[in-house]
């Protein structure tokens, strides 16, 4: 079966007019696939990465001021 | 471990198909849909970004399914009457087989989605649904220049051709035909109308 572990899933407050600071963001730490479902009442932060962990991403969207938790 | 999950993510799928159908596009989220699976809110995100990219991944999807269940048997060679014969038999084992994606595609049709699909099926190669419009075209082309039938505008013969057949399927589907009355279509009533058809088509 197919692994899944790289895809961090993240319920958020964040708004369509945060997605420049989350990108400027995330260029800085090489995080290229990303995106925010924001049709959904989570507001759904989707970040793929092999290497991040769930914790040091919640660290920096909330070291921004935004509401971040894993998404379980 | 998160792993991916055939059977999972056909559900969802599913579920998605049956969510939309019944509540419409625009309250779906994929936190509904995860609730409606009784799965974690996480999951669906496994297989899809978000809520545009399950939409359009599942139209794709169904799409091809569609077009391959559409030109099953057909010849864009054959008669008139042996060619619409086909795509009768085809749409309507398809239709009573996928009873929720016509509805799912009219869903999608009335959307704010229609744009970027009406992109998609714009009959370049390898497009949604290109190899089934070329076919049909060619069809068409070959039963005028064979005087089998007139020329006329698409969609005029599109609405000769399909339409009784639409309307047997929505009365079938809703179970009642006009004024309420109990329906449930038959072999022997599809088959009638298609004559009536034939016949207002065939020179």
């Amino acid at each position: 079966m197919e692994n899944f572990d790289h895809i961090l899933l993240f319920k958020t407050n964040l708004e369509a007019a945060d997605q420049l600071q989350i990108t400027e963001l995330f260029n800085k730490e090489g995080i290229t696939g990303w995106n925010i479902d924001l049709d959904d009442e989570d507001h759904v932060l989707r970040v793929v990465s092999y290497s991040l962990k769930h914790s040091y991403i919640i660290q920096l969207i909330r070291g921004c001021g935004f509401e971040c938790c894993e998404l379980t | 471990m998160r792993t991916r999950d055939i059977n999972k993510e056909q559900l969802v799928k599913q579920k998605a198909i049956e969510t939309i159908v019944k509540y419409g596009l625009e309250g779906f989220t994929i936190n509904k849909l995860a609730k409606a699976c009784g799965i974690s809110v996480g999951t669906p995100y496994v297989y899809y970004k978000d809520k545009d990219d399950l939409i359009v991944k599942i139209v794709m999807e169904e799409g091809a399914r569609m077009e391959e269940a559409m030109l099953l048997d057909f010849d864009p060679e054959a008669s008139l009457e042996d060619g619409l014969r086909i795509q009768w038999r085809n749409r309507y084992k398809y239709m009573i087989e996928n009873p929720l994606l016509g509805q799912f595609f009219d869903q999608i049709n009335s959307s704010t989605y229609q744009d970027q699909f009406l992109k998609m099926f714009n009959g370049e190669e390898g497009n949604l649904m290109s190899l089934f419009k070329k076919d049909i075209s060619a069809f068409i082309h070959n039963v005028v220049k064979r005087g089998e039938m007139d020329e006329m505008p698409f969609e005029v013969y599109w609405s000769v051709a399909y339409s009784p057949l639409y309307s047997l399927l929505r009365f079938h589907h809703r179970g009642k035909s006009i004024g309420g009355k109990p329906f449930q279509i038959t072999d022997e009533i599809l088959w009638a109308a298609f004559d009536r058809v034939v016949k207002a088509l065939k020179n």
